[in-house]
């Protein structure tokens, strides 16, 4: 009970933070994003026009997709603050804090992009999506309660793989940015959230939705908007596989890592 | 984007200057270009595995941002208006202008000029004995550690050439280099606009312009082409992602034909707008910032 107070505490310091640097500094990020939804959905849109969408995969369903992909951008892309802490030397104060590391950069991540995006980005889309065009209702009530279950297990997934991202950059020192580079430009591909798999050449779509990052955005959307292919079952599955899979891994080598952890700031 | 500005020192001193001065601005300007370039090869020299790995970086960042757009293009045969092998070469222009862009402003946030002005930096400028634009021109040069996509961008060109009936004269090559040097100014002006609020917002508007720069980079591979004749004006003009690869690979082949064959007529003016625009808010920017300077200088210290 003690430690759920000190992770909401820490959640809650900030998320009142967000704005400290004032409006600018989020809401441009919020502009761009929203930028992106809308020359997406217009490319989708000119898809449909043209009738060449797959089986299964009409432009509704493209469109739900599209939006909720958007809406839900942090909890399908979990960038903790641990990379850009040891770039920065403030991964020092981390150490300091009187609750376990992981479990403070988990926290902190929820308090400093989930809570405000969600109330400053997702709510405002969600209701403005209508006059888009998208309709943000999923697929049945069932879909909905399996996309919920989808959704926590695929923030699980999230954390652990950036854990193992953060080893990496640990291990690779100075050069830990570029850790992060590549990741930012290789997430957005290999989870789904962009491009829907089932928009992909077959064997490619099939390969990615197979891979852990294919659970993490791909799995949670698909069950929400109901697509043809697998079951809601299935991907929940595949979800609870490679969270067995890659938690001891992440935990194991996260702490292997730390012995080498060395941070010059800048 | 990372800030390399730790590893690029300027080495510039009074004697090297007042010399350079005697002989103009060019001499200045190519003079200051051989200095960051040489420091750039001392950084290479120095660290190579970093700098191989920030090169490497460049690349894969480059092929992943092109991955899904191709993939959409394989299974659909193309789409936007545009065949698989023209995607191809929209693509490849866009990592050639990305290339561009990297190897003139990847240095001292050049290209994220917002932290420059919010951080307070420009005062180091000021007191250097050298043109503020001079300056600006010259210290992001990174031919070596910058040079990456650049090499990835020829080479994608010149292959996706291969598949398209364009007839590759040497005006052909010109108008290529004179489209891919727009785009790069709309997208430097582009930022340069938005990063002037750091003038009056330091504190705030100080990492704006990697936000300004990143539709260019989420959204430039993107076909318009099946968009409505309003997206595709706003995103040509208000949101300029189209100007960064899109437009003028339509002009280069050949299917949006103007006065000058080729030739991005429709980016290059709009760059030159995009530049003028960005001259007169810098220029206003630095006008303030000469009233107010900057209040990082304060009791805090400064970065």
């Amino acid at each position: 009970m003690k430690r759920l107070q000190q992770y909401t505490a820490t959640a809650r310091i900030c998320a009142k933070g967000v704005f400290d640097g004032g409006l600018l500094s989020v809401a441009g990020e919020y502009l761009v994003r929203f930028l992106q939804l809308i020359l997406l959905v217009q490319i989708w849109r000119s898809f449909g026009e043209s009738s060449v969408l797959p089986d299964g995969m009409s432009l509704p369903v493209l469109l739900t997709y599209t939006l909720m992909a958007s809406v839900f951008r942090q909890q399908l892309d979990i960038i903790t603050p641990a990379t850009s802490a040891l770039w920065e030397g403030s991964i020092t104060g981390r150490y300091l804090r009187p609750c376990p590391v992981l479990g403070g950069l988990a926290a902190e991540t929820i308090g400093r992009w989930w809570i405000p995006v969600f109330l400053f980005y997702s709510v405002p889309v969600l209701l403005i999506s209508p006059l888009l065009g998208i309709s943000p209702l999923p697929a049945s009530a069932w879909n909905l309660v399996f996309f919920l279950i989808s959704l926590a297990l695929s923030a699980s997934l999230g954390f652990a793989l950036d854990f193992i991202y953060a080893s990496m950059a640990i291990r690779m020192k100075n050069g830990c940015w570029a850790a992060q580079m590549v990741r930012e430009a290789l997430t957005q591909l290999f989870t789904g959230a962009l491009i829907p798999f089932a928009m992909l050449p077959g064997w490619a779509g099939q390969l990615l939705s197979w891979l852990p990052t294919g659970s993490i955005a791909s799995a949670p959307l698909s069950i929400y908007v109901g697509g043809a292919g697998s079951s809601p079952l299935y991907l929940i599955g595949l979800q609870l596989f490679w969270n067995a899979v890659l938690w001891p891994i992440s935990l194991w080598i996260f702490h292997k890592s730390e012995e080498r952890m060395i941070s010059y700031g800048g | 984007m990372e800030d390399r500005s730790i590893n690029n020192q300027t080495e510039n001193t009074a004697g090297e200057i007042r010399y350079g001065k005697e002989k103009g601005w060019f001499f200045t300007l190519m003079r200051l270009y051989g200095t960051y370039a040489k420091l750039d090869l001392l950084w290479f020299l120095r660290d190579t595995k970093y700098c191989l790995l920030y090169m490497v970086t460049d690349v894969i960042c480059a092929l992943a941002a092109m991955a899904g757009v191709l993939l959409l293009s394989v299974q659909f045969g193309g789409f936007g208006g545009m065949s698989r092998n023209e995607i191809l070469f929209m693509l490849s222009y866009g990592i050639f202008v990305d290339g561009i862009f990297n190897l003139f402003f990847t240095g001292e946030n050049m290209g994220n000029i917002s932290r420059v002005i919010g951080r307070g930096q420009l005062d180091h400028w000021m007191i250097q004995p050298v043109p503020v634009w001079i300056q600006m021109a010259t210290c992001g040069f990174c031919p070596f550690s910058g040079s990456s996509k650049l090499v990835c961008g020829i080479i994608m060109t010149v292959y996706s050439l291969y598949g398209l009936p364009v007839a590759v004269t040497p005006w052909w090559v010109f108008s290529f280099l004179a489209g891919t040097a727009a785009s790069t100014a709309v997208i430097l002006a582009f930022v340069y606009i938005v990063s002037c609020l750091a003038f009056v917002s330091p504190a705030a508007a100080e990492e704006i312009a990697p936000t300004a720069h990143s539709p260019f980079d989420m959204l430039k591979s993107y076909p318009l082409g099946g968009l409505s004749a309003f997206w595709k004006t706003c995103f040509c003009t208000v949101a300029p992602v189209g100007l960064a690869a899109w437009l003028p690979s339509l002009s280069l082949l050949e299917k949006a034909p103007g006065m000058f064959g080729p030739l991005p007529v429709l980016t290059i003016v709009m760059a030159a707008v995009y530049m003028a625009a960005a001259g007169m808010l810098f220029k206003k920017g630095m006008n303030y910032y000469g009233k107010y300077g900057c209040p990082r200088y304060s009791g805090f210290g400064h970065r």
